[in-house]
């Protein structure tokens, strides 16, 4: 930014953009390596509990206890 | 590397946060499932069919009360800063509820809308700030911010405009705070309508302002999390128009440049499309596009992305991981809307970008309704 740029006024942007990224591209990364190991710990879990990933099959909401 | 090292150091700081988010999230759905068919004056499912109260709207209201009442707790604060990581970490796995005929499908018609209402918009901020005398910089944030998406693309066009970190701030609070409205409000309006998923989530797709809010007023609407579903379809708009943030960059840039003296134009630099391209384009719509790829080679065995047939475990399980991970982030995006900073602002700007957003939000409602025997009624 050419302009000068209070301390202040910074921070208050920084809280409403919602990260902890440097910028936009990092959380982009952030995203897509999170969703790789989600894959790979969802696949392990699954042969974990005996299940065949690549079969029709169902899995119950581990959040929801209740149905 | 040393930034790397200290995101790296932030982590043991962002898991007292991750896990509130986590516990209102549990709370929220379990609320929701014990609560939802509950009879209320008679009438049974009351909460889900009168009020729509699902969990997405449990998630951001618990989030909202928490923010406007005792606030972010210090000690929560970096892992709540995580809740777009989730959103955007949701989107990406959103991929695997698409192939790429379907993709095309909607695509197209997608495409139209998005072109017309994302330039609509951002002329329509520039002309009135021309006429009310806001400001090139404040105009060209607010137009971002009202045409595509409000945070990212207010950012990335602040410095092609030498705008002020208050200025894109101001343009951020602007719209979040009419998205805030148009969230709770599309549902009602939806179902009132009768809309089916299709039209639904093109108009929300269209015609919210921010992509957290979009994907919040299509889970609102319904809750399921499943191809052919309203999240489902919002989600074509919005990464189709968040693919736009570079084009609405060059041309704001254009725009801002034209009023500039020689010497001005030397310290802002020249602009050209491909260098934005290769800095703002948001690289994860790759992780959705990969996922959408995976998805149309089966990679994961059938994808049950055609209604009526049936999907893998693996698939299965993507859809109840993208369920969570977009019920914590949303729990973020309640707890970062403020009542006191949004019942703060005003101004000329403020008012150029609610009339612009409401507009944009009517005009929007109004082609889907116009167009709805155009559009698929499923896919």
């Amino acid at each position: 930014m050419a302009e000068e740029v209070k301390p202040e006024e910074a921070k208050a942007v920084e809280e409403r953009a919602m990260t902890v990224f440097r910028d936009e591209r990092q959380e982009d990364w952030g995203a897509i390596i999170l969703s790789i190991i989600l894959i790979i710990l969802m696949l392990v879990v699954l042969y974990a509990m005996g299940l065949d990933p690549f079969k029709i099959g169902k899995v119950a909401n581990p959040l929801q206890f209740v149905k | 590397m040393a930034e790397q090292k200290s995101l790296v150091s932030k982590i043991p700081s962002m898991i007292p946060g991750a896990i509130l988010l986590l516990i209102i999230t549990i709370i929220s759905i379990n609320g929701a499932a014990y609560i939802g068919p509950k009879e209320v004056f008679g009438i049974p499912k009351f909460f889900e069919r009168v009020v729509h109260l699902n969990y997405i709207l449990w998630c951001i209201l618990i989030g909202m009360t928490i923010r406007n009442t005792v606030g972010i707790p210090s000690w929560a604060r970096e892992g709540v800063n995580l809740s777009r990581l989730f959103l955007k970490t949701g989107i990406v796995l959103l991929g695997s509820l698409y192939t790429f005929e379907i993709l095309a499908k909607l695509g197209g018609i997608a495409a139209g809308l998005i072109v017309f209402f994302v330039f609509f918009s951002v002329f329509m901020v520039m002309g009135l700030g021309g006429l009310l005398g806001i400001g090139r910089s404040m105009a060209g944030v607010l137009g971002a911010a009202c045409g595509i998406c409000g945070v990212s693309a207010s950012i990335a066009t602040a410095p092609t405009v030498r705008a002020k970190m208050s200025e894109v701030g101001y343009a951020i609070a602007t719209i979040l705070s009419f998205g805030v409205i148009t969230m709770f409000l599309s549902p009602f309006i939806g179902h009132w309508l009768g809309m089916n998923a299709i039209q639904y989530g093109a108009w929300v797709g269209t015609g919210i302002l921010n992509s957290g809010q979009v994907l919040a007023a299509a889970l609102a609407f319904d809750p399921v999390v499943a191809p052919g579903h309203a999240v489902a379809i919002g989600e074509i708009w919005n990464i189709l128009r968040i693919v736009f943030i570079p084009v609405v960059v060059f041309v704001i840039a254009i725009w801002y440049s034209a009023t500039l003296t020689p010497e001005e134009k030397e310290k802002v630099g020249r602009v050209s499309l491909g260098t934005l391209i290769k800095e703002k384009f948001p690289v994860f719509v790759l992780g959705f596009l990969a996922m959408t790829v995976v998805t149309s080679l089966g990679v994961f065995g059938p994808a049950g992305v055609i209604p009526g047939t049936k999907a893998s475990t693996a698939m299965v399980a993507l859809r109840i991981l993208m369920t969570d991970f977009f019920a914590i982030g949303l729990v973020g995006l309640g707890m970062f809307i403020s009542i006191k900073e949004i019942s703060a602002t005003g101004g000329k700007p403020f008012y150029i970008g609610w009339f612009t957003g409401f507009v944009k939000y009517v005009l929007s409602l109004a082609a889907i309704v116009l167009l709805s025997s155009v559009l698929p009624t499923s896919y």
